[in-house]
């Protein structure tokens, strides 16, 4: 009896001393700060989430009451649909290719508008960012006008150089390149301003001392300023990499998966079942793969350029 | 000399964090409060008349906005006048975001009081967001006959309407006179059969200069799925559970489609016909003589190029019997009413105004459609568009199921790999047959 109480006093004292102690009590304030947007995060991104992981083993349409529950099936039937395995390789194929390609050449373009020779750099930096401040569907139109075969302007430049027509939307060779070109456009400057910002912080004593060793320019660029900016290259990638996997609105607009499916993307896909196809287990089960994709991903990403 | 409260750094920052949660956490909740009802005006002596505010929305017909401006809006102000207690809140929901924002408003209960419905509107239906009508139609001795007979089936489901019929579109064959013309025929005479189309399409493609006599979007689901039914083949058996469209006479059309662009090579190439300006714009341009569109598009060609000489009529006939033989695409329009709408008297009243005669012309003839009452001309001066309307005994309607999307995809993906020469005819329409009756079994189970 003694010993009971003895413990209950205890197991009391702990349990106010941990309170005492506690960060949440200590920081109440800065909790209260962070508040808000722990509030919208929830609600918009952890609820989805969760909501989504359960959508992803029903069945049925978004505008039905009740959608039965059908365990793991969407899933199974993921593996055996065969436009999903064709979407997943495009998916796979365009970001593989966007990624490098948009990085060098904003890499490239970064230290050519980066260069002490170069007046208006503010007026380059806003052509460069222009493209992503536009509608993503407005851009798609343009391009659309823009590549096409007979009257598009791209075929009437690239006859000078004797480029045969290329039908960049509509051979199904070529349809996801030129919705690359369309996304490299449009993306490209968010990668120059970061490069751009991040070349400011290199230290210009490395710079000095790097030419009182010798270096020529090509050699500071490769030794010292890039091996320097690896964090912000490394951001650069991980992001151009996720929202290369979440490539939609350019596609809905300009071949709406096509043709033949050669420009169909996952996210594309995901769009179809869940508003047009009525099969929102379906759509779910795809977004949450698409997620088991993109964080090994940018994991390994991570690991292997984060390492010096 | 005054002594103020002294306001710590760390006081004021916890004062100002915990603002900020109480009014996240006030805002959250309001959020979730209704809506309070705004105050009448309480002016005047007489109590003001109540008006409802019902929502209508509808896919746009004409440029963003043009519809609203043109044709809705002034239809509606003379359908307020007429049902003074009533008013519309009218929004055109573009094409592109049409089914999310249908799903998602009636998925949330949310759906418009009035809405403007296509082929896959059974997927509201079977999931109780439309409203059945015919109690209502009973009541008020609706006159069926008003409309064309065959308009009110798409709005029927399981032996019950749940729609209006509005609209009425169908495909017709326009050719370009100056181009027939050219090529030696006469350009008021259109191919009777598909060996007179053809036999005038290799005219006119050997005119050169980059002409040809045909052509069409490579994935058009409208139009290239009608060659096997002008052949006598049929897509689907009676009750819809199996797709049939690779039986013999099917595969004569399919056979035929392909021909026209990888034997007889009269037809523009898939691939640029599948980039702008589209088969549409090079039929403008007269580097297409003949096309199968819907009729609106004679008022696009009439509006931009006011001196081209158009031709409408039916189109050439294939060795099917009867209004096969011409098969066209066909669609029907319709007004529904959402199952949990607040005032559904009301909706009712506004949808029935909608198709009386003048409000019918003032919309829907308004945006160059055909009429869809027997009843009413829109267009009595106008050549074309009266041939147009007599097409439409032609045209054929695909199925309104809710899997109509996934059909359609399936369709012009099949057809579009056998115009761009990725597969063969054998190849794409087996494949194609297999996918749709797979589909129809998993709509089934």
């Amino acid at each position: 009896m003694t010993s009971a109480t003895s413990s209950s006093v205890q197991s009391r004292a702990a349990l106010e001393s941990f309170w005492k102690q506690a960060a949440v009590r200590r920081n109440i304030s800065a909790y209260l700060f962070i508040l808000p947007f722990m509030i919208l995060f929830a609600v918009f991104n952890v609820g989805p989430f969760f909501w989504a992981l359960w959508l992803s083993l029903l069945r049925g349409d978004l505008v039905q009451p009740v959608k039965p529950f059908v365990g793991l099936q969407n899933y199974f039937s993921l593996t055996t649909d065969n436009i999903t395995l064709t979407v997943f390789k495009n998916s796979v194929q365009y970001t593989v290719s966007v990624v490098p390609i948009a990085v060098i050449t904003a890499l490239a373009l970064a230290f050519l508008i980066g260069n002490k020779l170069v007046r208006f750099k503010d007026f380059y930096r806003s052509v460069v960012f222009f493209p992503l401040l536009a509608s993503a569907a407005a851009t798609a139109q343009i391009w659309s006008y823009i590549l096409a075969p007979r009257y598009g302007v791209m075929t009437y430049l690239l006859s000078f150089v004797g480029v045969p027509e290329i039908y960049w939307l509509s051979d199904p060779n070529f349809a996801l390149y030129g919705i690359l070109l369309v996304e490299w456009w449009r993306g490209i400057g968010f990668h120059i301003i970061l490069f751009l910002a991040a070349m400011l912080g290199v230290p210009e004593e490395l710079h000095e001392a790097a030419r009182i060793d010798g270096a020529n320019a090509l050699q500071v660029a490769v030794r010292v300023t890039i091996p320097l900016m690896r964090p912000v290259i490394l951001f650069s990638v991980v992001m151009g990499t996720i929202w290369a996997f979440q490539l939609f609105d350019t596609v809905f607009v300009l071949t709406n998966g096509g043709p033949v499916h050669s420009t169909a993307t996952i996210v594309w896909y995901i769009y179809n079942h869940a508003f047009r196809y009525g099969q929102v287990g379906m759509a779910a089960a795809m977004g949450v793969v698409l997620l088991l994709i993109i964080m090994p991903i940018s994991f390994v990403q991570m690991r292997v350029l984060g390492e010096r | 000399m005054a002594t103020g409260t002294k306001l710590s750094r760390r006081s004021f920052l916890a004062r100002s964090a915990t603002v900020a949660g109480v009014a996240t956490l006030g805002a959250g909740l309001s959020a979730c409060a209704p809506a309070v009802p705004a105050a009448g005006d309480d002016s005047g002596d007489a109590p003001a008349m109540e008006v409802v505010t019902l929502t209508m929305w509808k896919g746009p017909h004409k440029a963003a906005g043009d519809e609203t401006k043109l044709c809705a809006q002034p239809t509606l102000d003379v359908l307020e006048e007429m049902l003074p207690g009533i008013s519309v809140d009218f929004s055109e929901v573009p094409w592109g975001q049409y089914n999310e924002k249908f799903v998602a408003a009636f998925a949330a209960d949310q759906g418009p009081d009035v809405s403007y419905q296509t082929e896959s509107f059974p997927r509201f239906v079977n999931t109780g967001h439309i409203m059945p009508l015919d109690d209502m139609i009973e009541s008020t001795n609706f006159d069926r006959s008003f409309f064309y007979e065959r308009a009110w089936g798409p709005g029927t489901y399981d032996g019950t309407t749940y729609s209006f019929p509005w609209i009425i579109g169908g495909s017709n064959l326009f050719w370009n006179k100056d181009l027939f013309e050219q090529a030696g025929h006469d350009p008021d005479t259109p191919p009777d059969t598909v060996e007179d189309f053809l036999s005038i399409s290799q005219d006119i493609t050997a005119l050169g200069d980059d002409i040809y006599g045909f052509g069409g979007h490579p994935a058009s689901w409208h139009e290239n799925g009608q060659w096997p039914r002008r052949f006598g083949g049929h897509w689907f058996n009676d009750d819809l559970t199996e797709c049939i469209v690779n039986s013999a006479e099917a595969y004569e059309g399919w056979n035929f489609l392909n021909a026209l662009y990888h034997e007889y090579e009269i037809a523009m190439p898939g691939a640029i016909s599948g980039q702008e300006p589209g088969a549409g714009g090079y039929f403008r341009d007269g580097k297409i003589a003949m096309i199968t569109a819907q009729n609106v598009f004679a008022n696009s060609v009439r509006s931009e190029k006011p001196d081209f000489r158009l031709g409408a009529s039916r189109m050439a006939t294939g060795p099917a019997e009867g209004p096969r033989g011409r098969a066209c695409y066909g669609g029907v329009g319709m007004l529904a009413i959402a199952a949990k709408t607040e005032y559904p008297q009301e909706s009712w009243d506004v949808i029935e105004t909608l198709v009386t005669p003048d409000l019918l012309t003032s919309w829907i003839g308004c945006l160059g459609f055909m009429s869809v009452s027997p009843h009413v001309n829109f267009y009595p001066d106008d050549e074309v568009l009266t041939t147009a309307q007599g097409t439409l005994e032609y045209t054929f309607f695909w199925p309104y199921r809710g899997w109509i999307f996934k059909f359609w995809d399936i369709e012009s993906t099949s057809i579009e790999s056998f115009i761009l020469g990725q597969r063969t005819v054998e190849e794409a329409v087996e494949d194609m047959v297999v996918q749709v009756n797979d589909m129809l079994r998993e709509e089934e189970g």
